[in-house]
């Protein structure tokens, strides 16, 4: 049973169920409203980010469901993205920011664990010259601020 | 990239998806992805020449901040490990804001674990365990003194540094009264540690230059950086450089011996080896300090010590280790002392002083740790990022023997915490003075907050100043720092309340107030009683306003009128007192002051520099009428004015 999904600027996608479900959004919908020929509106995805969200979910369709065992590590590990995963999110910066929220908002959490850790993965390594440049962010500290921050954080870095 | 036009409070982009994504300035890519980019990606120009971004920057440049919500940024922050994160903080104010408290999750568990347990263990009831230092040194000290080997009340305070106002008085009267409390008993050091704390008190008076009765402690890191985590941190062996003094004058400190009575110490949690990384629970940088004072009847006490992140299961296993072993026989006090069954210590924490552990300090960690500490009479909070109110509901809840009460820069807080702070107070006065009889309340345990620092950016309104003078213990209340309060006027109410009625004020520090007026400062309800005045950066006063000081104020020792610019000090002003204060000019110089009477001299700096307004003949005269020997002082004023 295929099922119809109709992204922000109305194009429509017809994708299987069991990928379609991959979304946990989609998946309580079609719980809660039953099946339905009528198109599932998708007002905060565009047709874009939505096709990619779409190839996500077909490969990985035969996944078997996370189960929530997160334990609770702190620092959860970057580097143990699959290739194709790491692959299909080398696009850039904005495609993989709407691809984050996509996933965020369709409640797919690998594939916002996949975004963020490629997130990561870029701001990894990097000065924090370079990550401002990257990100676009604007120094607002004062030399003397950044000393105190440094300081005051130093110990905290290597933990 | 401090690119024109771009703010740091850049207004939330649109977070609307659109079809095509633009080339923009954010279209720069991980090196590492570069690499696998895949070839259908056509729609996104990855090669995104550097000319475009720049042409795009303007328009396109998002804070990645904006661009997601902080949800997603958590989760991204998450992942990121602790050298990535420290480069985050330092990227925008607001990237600092919420990387530090990722940068800081795994020390703050464990900072926060370690507090507990040592909470614990002031409470705990099985306090005659030794502690084996682990064979590293760096962990655990085990600190003892084969000659002593009972048990002796011990107090040992841990000086707040440099943060208080008036920080001796306090500090000798504190320690006055903790002699008067135990003086009379005559236990022995079970640990060596109150000899220790002994020789380092001696230490700290040589420096300080006053004295304390004897047998009172002082627990101290005697530390060039001037700060840390004082809960006996002043007797751990494995502080880099600053602590050889104390094993040359405690030789056995670091035995690992467990036969001994041991104070266990909570030195340092981490391995931290003679760098100049400070640990922050241990070893603030620069001038901070985490205070904490016990004062009590001690057993030997063990404190577990923080483990080490790296090293977490072995030493967790020592330990365990140290703790399941039994006492050995000369360790174990005689029968009478009941170990097992001493009170909680928590009670027994009076200070804590946290100023300038800006970061670290939360309202999770004081909620969890006020209630432990029924006793606190000081506490020192200086411009904490995670301080708001509830810390302040909490603390007025549990903490009713409140004498010392300095919130410095706390701009999260509001009219409600502090309101109902002064309730607190004002209630358990309240109850305790059931005959409320004039003076007797503080003997029957009324309310005891005497000093009250509200200053720097804590954002209050008249309507706490109105509270606060109409508390009960308003008239008791001796110093009041109300510096740099913003919102507050001139009016009743306002400071004009609380200049009527807080008529006990030894203290009062209204400085960049700008309620401030001549006429305010003539109506002084505690004018007999003011010893100092700080009325700096109040640029309604005038002559006439310390004329008016000068007037009432006969007991006035300290007078800064600093950047007033409308009362530039002529000898007018300066002859009006009776007894000449010390007066503060606020030149450029730190110290430069004129001291009363035969020790008047200027001190580094200089006195007139910076003081346009001022005339050496005006000093002259000043240091005439202040019946020193002017012609020392002229010779300063020729080589300070030329």
């Amino acid at each position: 049973m295929p099922v119809t999904l109709t992204s922000l600027d109305d194009v429509k996608f017809t994708v299987d169920k069991d990928v379609a479900e991959r979304s946990i959004l989609i998946k309580n919908m079609i719980e809660d409203v039953g099946e339905s020929d009528s198109p599932i509106p998708l007002p905060n995805v565009s047709s874009a980010v939505l096709k990619k969200v779409i190839e996500y979910c077909e490969h990985h369709r035969n996944d078997p469901v996370q189960v929530q065992d997160e334990t609770d590590d702190p620092r959860k590990r970057s580097n143990d993205i699959e290739e194709w995963d790491m692959k299909f999110m080398a696009v850039d910066q904005e495609m993989l920011f709407e691809i984050i929220l996509a996933a965020n908002y369709l409640d797919i959490k690998p594939l916002l664990d996949v975004g963020c850790k490629t997130v990561a993965n870029i701001i990894k390594g990097k000065t924090p010259e370079e990550i401002r440049k990257t990100f676009n962010i604007v120094n607002d500290f004062t030399p003397e601020e950044e000393a105190q921050i440094k300081k005051e954080n130093e110990w905290a870095e290597d933990r | 990239m401090n690119l024109p036009g771009r703010q740091d409070d850049t207004p939330k982009p649109q977070r609307q998806p659109t079809q095509d994504p633009r080339p923009s300035a954010s279209t720069i890519f991980d090196s590492d992805h570069n690499s696998e980019d895949d070839s259908n990606q056509d729609e996104h120009n990855l090669t995104q020449s550097s000319t475009t971004m720049s042409s795009f920057s303007a328009r396109e440049a998002v804070d990645l901040y904006d661009k997601l919500p902080p949800e997603l940024l958590e989760h991204i922050l998450a992942l990121l490990p602790h050298p990535t994160l420290f480069c985050c903080t330092t990227l925008s104010k607001r990237w600092a804001r919420i990387v530090i408290p990722h940068l800081w999750h795994t020390p703050w568990m464990m900072y926060y674990v370690s507090w507990m347990k040592l909470l614990q263990s002031i409470s705990s009831t099985s306090l005659s365990t030794s502690t084996s230092s682990s064979s590293s040194g760096s962990f655990t000290e085990g600190l003892k003194d084969p000659a002593h080997k009972q048990n002796r009340p011990a107090y040992s305070r841990a000086l707040a540094n440099g943060s208080s106002y008036d920080n001796t008085d306090d500090t000798t009267k504190d320690l006055a009264l903790a002699w008067d409390n135990f003086s009379d008993h005559e236990d022995e050091d079970p640990s060596g540690l109150l000899r220790l704390a002994e020789n380092q008190r001696r230490e700290n008076l040589a420096v300080a230059g006053w004295e304390i009765p004897d047998r009172t402690l002082t627990l101290r890191t005697p530390s060039t950086s001037s700060g840390g985590y004082r809960c006996g941190n002043g007797t751990k062996g494995n502080n880099n450089n600053n602590n050889t003094r104390l094993h040359e004058s405690e030789p056995n400190s670091v035995a690992s011996d467990d036969t001994k009575p041991s104070f266990a110490v909570s030195s340092r949690p981490f391995n931290v080896q003679g760098k100049s990384r400070l640990c922050p629970y241990v070893d603030m940088p620069s001038s901070s300090s985490l205070t904490l004072s016990l004062s009590a009847a001690t057993d030997s006490i063990g404190i577990p010590t923080a483990t080490s992140h790296k090293h977490a299961s072995s030493k967790r296993q020592k330990k365990n280790t140290a703790h399941s072993s039994p006492p050995s026989p000369g360790l174990l006090p005689s029968p009478s002392s009941k170990p097992f069954l001493r009170p909680n210590y928590g009670p027994l924490i009076r200070t804590l002083d946290f100023s300038e552990l800006y970061y670290i300090l939360s309202d999770k960690f004081l909620t969890h740790l006020f209630p432990h500490t029924p006793q606190l009479t000081t506490l020192i909070v200086n411009s904490p990022k995670q301080f708001t109110d509830e810390s302040l509901y909490v603390l007025a809840t549990c903490c009713r023997a409140l004498q010392r009460c300095e919130l410095l820069g706390c701009d999260q807080i509001s009219d409600s915490g502090v309101h109902f702070l002064l309730d607190q107070q004002h209630q358990h006065h309240y109850q305790g003075s059931k005959n409320p009889t004039e003076g007797g309340p503080r003997e029957q345990g009324g309310s005891t907050l005497r000093a009250l620092s509200l200053a720097n950016r804590v954002p209050l309104t008249d309507g706490v100043l109105q509270h606060l003078a109409y508390v009960s213990f308003a008239s008791k209340l001796e110093q009041l720092n109300l510096a740099n309060a913003v919102f507050v006027t001139g009016l009743d109410p306002g400071l004009r309340t609380v200049f009527r009625c807080c008529t006990g004020l030894k203290v009062l520090n209204v400085s960049h107030c700008q309620g401030v007026t001549d006429e305010l400062l003539g109506m002084l309800g505690c004018a007999d009683k003011l010893q100092r005045l700080s009325v700096a950066h109040c640029y309604e006063v005038t002559d006439q306003g310390i004329c008016a000081v000068a007037m009432v104020c006969g007991h006035l020792e300290e007078l800064d009128i600093s950047a007033c610019v409308a009362a530039p000090p002529g000898d007018c002003v300066i002859s009006s007192f009776d007894l000449y204060p010390t007066i503060h000019f606020g030149t450029k110089g730190p110290d430069s002051f004129v001291s009363k009477n035969d020790t008047a001299k200027f001190l580094v700096g200089g006195f007139p520099d910076g003081h346009t307004s001022l005339k050496t003949l005006d000093v002259c005269l000043v240091l005439a009428d202040m019946d020193c020997t002017v012609s020392f002082e002229t010779d300063c004023i020729r080589k300070n004015t030329e």
